[in-house]
């Protein structure tokens, strides 16, 4: 069983086209014969940028949790509410299934992506050889929950659109739900940089 | 056009693997790291045309109408699906909001009208210009379609503020339900090994 580099091959990872691997000019760009995109055997400074991301999303993750994601004001009384704070009114509410998926799109999936991908990263630049499917199926889950974090950015858009009922009751967003958003985009983006492929070199 | 024709790369382990026939409805997966290689859709091109031209049309009708209108205490207030994103600006989240409006309408109505770009012509027999690059665009774009996130999102919500005040579902809110089934239907119908062998057939056809 051969890799599609050993093989002197390289696959294009928009349409899976199989083209001649290009060594003997490493700078030269070269393109799909089919669709045309550019051909990376393994995507570029991939360890690198994911870290740089990861650690973008580590940063803005803080301020996310310290900082209201919104205000609420009822009666002219105003209230700041985090992301924690959000999942209590939900738990006071008796709503627990919907609890559970705030929780754990809100706080899980941040924690578990920053710790997955640290992994990779780490197994990856030491050049480990174990539990490789093991890190390739962590690696699935990690890019495709990741993009689900952005439901509290929504939730707060949507409130703060609809909530504007006069003196009755007001939410607006608070300056946390852009640290937020920022954490799970630069997440998504260091998934997206990281290149599995790197895992089974 | 491919180097080698009867074989595929695993696109997460890079492996190589010798293409079988598979029988509609079968789907090869990695012998090594077990991720989907390709699969035989039946009438894949047809079905996925179908889906995404109905999904357009639900576009269209989820952004016309109202989404939700709240009541407290006989006042009313009632938002659109973009709504949300003005929210955001009104508070001076230029940022958020512009990424926002990207995520939940931009992207995901590029993205259909794109499709729609790819399949049509393939439905037709015809091959019109540019369409890798439409499909590069599809494949960059799909990671930020979110429109089924703010889905969820919207039931949140709704959740949250049941106990506080009363709240109609509009006609948008059917019509963006409906929107996301099929937008995935639309999505799920797709192959790529075996778009791009109708794409190259189509190319031949015509050269």
């Amino acid at each position: 069983m051969k890799s599609a580099r050993e093989s002197g091959l390289v696959s294009c990872e928009a349409c899976g086209n199989l083209s001649e691997l290009e060594t003997h000019n490493l700078f030269a760009v070269s393109r799909c014969s089919l669709c045309q995109s550019v051909l990376h055997s393994r995507k570029p400074l991939s360890v690198q940028r994911s870290w740089a991301w990861l650690i973008a999303g580590v940063i803005a993750y803080f301020p996310a949790n310290f900082y209201p994601i919104m205000h609420t004001s009822v009666f002219g009384v105003s209230e700041p509410n985090t992301i924690l704070s959000g999942i209590l009114v939900l738990v006071e509410l008796k709503s627990y299934p919907v609890a559970l998926v705030v929780f754990v799109a809100s706080i899980v999936v941040p924690l578990l992506k920053f710790f997955a991908i640290s992994w990779l990263l780490i197994s990856i630049q030491r050049g480990s050889e174990e539990r490789r499917l093991d890190r390739a199926r962590l690696f699935r889950v990690t890019e495709f929950i990741g993009r689900w974090s952005m439901i509290d950015v929504f939730v707060v858009a949507i409130l703060a659109a609809l909530v504007q009922i006069g003196s009755f009751a007001q939410i607006d967003p608070g300056i946390g739900v852009m640290a937020f958003g920022a954490t799970v985009i630069f997440t998504m983006l260091s998934a997206l940089s990281l290149d599995p492929r790197l895992i089974w070199d | 056009m491919s180097v080698a024709p009867d074989l595929v790369a695993c696109h997460q382990c890079d492996l190589l693997h010798r293409k079988t026939v598979l029988q509609p409805g079968e789907r090869a997966r990695c012998a090594r790291c077990e991720a989907w290689l390709y699969a035989h859709k039946e009438n894949s091109i047809d079905r996925s045309l179908a889906f995404t031209v109905a999904a357009l049309v639900m576009f269209i009708i989820a952004n016309a109408f109202p989404f939700l209108t709240i009541s407290v205490s006989g006042n009313h207030q009632s938002i659109s699906v973009i709504s949300a994103v003005f929210a955001l600006s009104a508070e001076g989240m230029w940022l958020l909001a512009a990424l926002c409006l990207a995520f939940i309408l931009a992207i995901p109505l590029l993205r259909m009208s794109g499709l729609l770009y790819i399949l049509l012509p393939l439905r037709l027999g015809q091959h019109w210009q540019g369409i890798e690059r439409v499909f590069r665009a599809i494949v960059w774009m799909s990671p930020w379609s979110m429109m089924e996130i703010y889905f969820l999102g919207t039931i949140v919500s709704l959740v949250k503020l049941a106990t506080m005040a009363s709240i109609e579902l509009g006609l948008s809110f059917w019509a963006f339900a409906i929107l996301n089934l099929l937008s995935v239907a639309a999505t799920q119908m797709i192959d790529n090994h075996t778009l791009w062998d109708n794409i190259s057939q189509a190319r031949g056809a015509r050269e």
